[in-house]
């Protein structure tokens, strides 16, 4: 079917009555306010007050424009919306899952994306209408960026949207967008409580020391395990409710799934079932495959997209009752959840969860229209963890909001891309006046930075000033790495992918020279040794939280990678298919070689083979030969393992030398 | 760094940080990193139970301190929490 071309005309009533809500008093209140003028609007509501239908209005009164969304999972669910309120062919996804050509964001209505993203579109299809901006809280650098460039732009609103914003910096948010401030003085619609469940750790005597963790329910071996108990009765007390269980990891998901699902068939609880043919491609979609049968869903990133949006629609049609998540289905996602378990305060051995997160993940507990009431039950190992959720996370409504765009690696994307737009270096200092760092901070600190950065890509050959004071880029190399938003060091990589090096090579350099640089890592270093000796790419980080964001950015610039060989050399070149490959290879094996090995391997092999190290595993390019001297070596003492062994070798030669097993 | 005569030593299953932080704590009451102090608490019954398999009646009695201290310890990090100033 061809898009539509011409506008369809839709009201905020249409919204209200496409949409089958009625206004509660924070929408009426929001909706008065986009009618009367056609200032920059910021609202502040509870999470479950429906803040997005408010975006939703905005659009429509301007005629479409962009919504911002942080996860794939709430563009999703936006997606789907927008489609019933402008017609699915007149809205448009684009993020890591769904790629859409320049075209065909130009020819959309209402383009549903990421932050990321749209700073790659901006020049291409430079936002128009309005920018409704979903949980404004997260002001990552994109989103910074993307605000203070779209402020500039005449005739174009944005509309804020968060719940989670301390009341210092709804001020400072208001006065750096010059948005009039929406912040109705109402109550969440649906009452939500949040209860801490002790689990301490503590030893049972008889007949050894034996270390359990004492809980409501009786003594356990695992958390996972009175968790899925815990969950199993929160079913079985309530037969019409849902559960949200919210885990900082894949893994703790996925265990979680699996117990769960055991529990609620011990229970007789799993009510329906979902009758859905799960496509496996890694663990995590072969673990759900066996739970869905029991009413139990995984939703995180190693699940395949497919999967991902299965789940979501069979859990809102409560066909799923319980769906462990660790962070895709935590931010404004509206899912009939009643109960959310929050496994554990720690997101990383060395992170507490920080106030704004818990709220937001508190906040799927109990949607307007979906349950009575929600309930958050938060699982805390001592009075310690109690002390600090009763008294440090509920008593503070928001974290305080820090510009990030002074970072070296963000600004030098950024001053690129300023010098691609403006061409004149005090055009590219002035930007910085308009940026939140500047409103919060100081403008001068952040544009002698900039300046700074200005000087060392000329030194680098990567821009040249003419007589005239004019900025421009030696090489059309620079210029599309300018446009999409990349730096000189991933263009310079992206630029190599094809032609010099081997795919083990081009994650080594991705790793080195894109990622490293772009966070304070704790710890995070190749394990050169022992991996090469299995010819793994293995990697050591000081959390699986870690691993994932490293992860995640070396993803980020395979994709990346792709688009910008393509725009040098055109989408079905050999340039941008080598880049495209990578990013398949890797996303496939960075999810579970390690995982599978440590399910399979004996303790004690598992840490001689990758001791201390392995948080995030890689791979190189191995031969069946590789594979043939890695398991002669770990088993050269073990005869007696030769089952463990074969095993051992299929896992290898499965999952390093399939990179068409896509995840 | 001890607890009710258990001998904690630094290393696998207690990360650096965690061992730093709880030495803070029980050598000088200091709370100088309360995340890894906190999961540093949640480790040291399993650390406990693993020293003292095969214990006799007297060990498992000072295991029983030992918990006792821990708790106590729980507890009074949680009294001062509030006063951390954390996120104000």
């Amino acid at each position: 079917m061809g898009r539509l071309s011409v506008h369809p005309e839709v009201s905020p009533e249409d919204v209200r009555r496409l949409l089958g809500v009625e206004w509660n008093e924070a929408q009426r209140q929001a909706v008065d306010v986009l009618q009367s003028t056609k200032k920059n609007v910021l609202l502040v509501a509870p999470t479950g007050s429906g803040k997005s239908a408010v975006g939703y209005c905005a659009l429509a009164l301007s005629g479409g424009g962009y919504y911002l969304a942080p996860t794939r999972a709430l563009c999703y669910e936006k997606a789907e919306e927008l489609s019933r309120i402008f017609g699915r062919d007149n809205v448009v996804i684009t993020n890591k899952d769904y790629s859409a050509t320049p075209h065909l964001l130009r020819s959309a209505l209402v383009r549903v994306t990421t932050p990321f993203k749209l700073a790659q579109y901006l020049t291409s299809v430079p936002p128009s209408g309005t920018v409704v901006v979903d949980e404004v809280h997260n002001l990552t650098p994109e989103v910074e960026t993307i605000l203070t460039e779209v402020k500039r732009l005449p005739g174009v609103r944005v509309v804020a949207l968060s719940a989670t914003l301390s009341d210092e910096d709804v001020a400072r948010m208001a006065k750096w967008l010059d948005a009039v401030v929406v912040e109705p003085q109402v109550k969440r619609p649906v009452p939500l409580t949040v209860k801490a469940i002790q689990a301490t750790p503590t030893i049972k005597l008889d007949p050894e020391p034996l270390p359990v963790l004492s809980t409501p329910l009786g003594d356990y071996l695992s958390q996972e395990e009175f968790i899925a108990n815990y969950t199993a009765r929160l079913l079985t007390e309530e037969p019409d409710a849902c559960v949200l269980v919210w885990a900082p990891t894949r893994r703790m998901c996925d265990t979680l799934a699996g117990l769960i699902a055991e529990a609620v068939i011990n229970r007789g609880v799993y009510a329906l079932g979902a009758d859905a043919r799960i496509l496996s491609s890694s663990p995590s979609d072969e673990k759900l495959a066996q739970t869905v049968r029991a009413g139990v869903g995984i939703h995180h990133g190693g699940v395949s997209q497919a999967n991902r949006e299965l789940v979501y629609n069979l859990f809102r049609e409560k066909k799923l009752r319980v769906v462990a998540t660790a962070y895709t289905l935590t931010q404004g996602v509206n899912l009939p959840a009643r109960h959310v378990v929050v496994t554990t305060l720690f997101e990383t051995q060395e992170k507490l969860m920080d106030p704004s997160t818990f709220h937001q993940l508190a906040g799927r507990a109990g949607r307007p229209g979906l349950d009575p009431y929600g309930a958050v039950h938060v699982v805390v190992q001592s009075e310690a963890e109690k002390a600090y959720l009763e008294e440090v996370i509920l008593k503070t409504k928001a974290t305080p909001l820090e510009s990030r765009i002074a970072g070296d690696w963000f600004l030098t994307k950024m001053v690129m891309h300023l010098i691609y737009t403006t061409k004149q270096r005090g055009a590219v200092l002035s930007f910085f006046d308009s940026t939140f760092y500047a409103a919060v901070r100081d403008a001068e600190e952040v544009k002698t930075r900039a300046a700074e950065v200005v000087e060392r890509l000329r030194r680098e050959g990567v821009i040249q000033e003419s007589t005239g004071g004019a900025l421009g880029f030696t090489s059309k190399t620079w210029e599309a790495a300018a446009r999409l938003f990349m730096h000189p060091e991933e263009a310079r990589l992206a630029r190599d992918i094809p032609s010099t090096l081997s795919y083990r090579a081009a994650v080594e350099n991705a790793i080195t020279y894109v990622v490293k640089p772009q966070g304070e890592w704790r710890s995070f270093d190749q394990a050169a040794k022992e991996a090469a000796q299995f010819g793994l790419l293995t990697y050591y980080a000081s959390s699986s939280y870690e691993a994932r964001q490293i992860s995640d950015l070396a993803q980020a610039f395979f994709d990346t990678a792709a688009l910008f060989n393509a725009a040098l050399h055109g989408w079905r070149s050999e340039q941008a298919k080598a880049a495209r490959d990578v990013a398949e290879r890797f996303s496939y094996a960075d999810m579970d070689v390690f995982r599978e090995l440590r399910e399979t391997l004996p303790h004690s092999i598992f840490k001689n083979f990758v001791r201390n190290f392995a948080r995030s595993v890689i791979n190189g390019t191995m031969t069946p030969e590789d594979i043939e001297a890695a398991a002669d070596r770990i088993f050269w003492n073990r005869r007696g393992d030769g089952k463990l062994k074969e095993e051992f070798r299929k896992i290898l030669l499965n999952t390093l030398t399939q990179p068409e097993r896509r995840v | 760094m001890r607890i009710a005569g258990f001998e904690i030593e630094e290393g696998w299953p207690l990360w650096d940080s965690e061992y730093d932080a709880l030495q803070a704590w029980f050598e000088e009451k200091r709370i100088d990193d309360l995340p890894h102090l906190l999961s540093g608490l949640r480790k040291l019954p399993a650390i406990l139970a693993e020293q003292s398999y095969g214990a006799g009646e007297e060990e498992k009695r000072m295991l029983v301190e030992a918990l006792k201290e821990i708790n106590e310890a729980s507890r009074e990090i949680a009294s001062r929490i509030p006063n951390l100033g954390l996120y104000h």
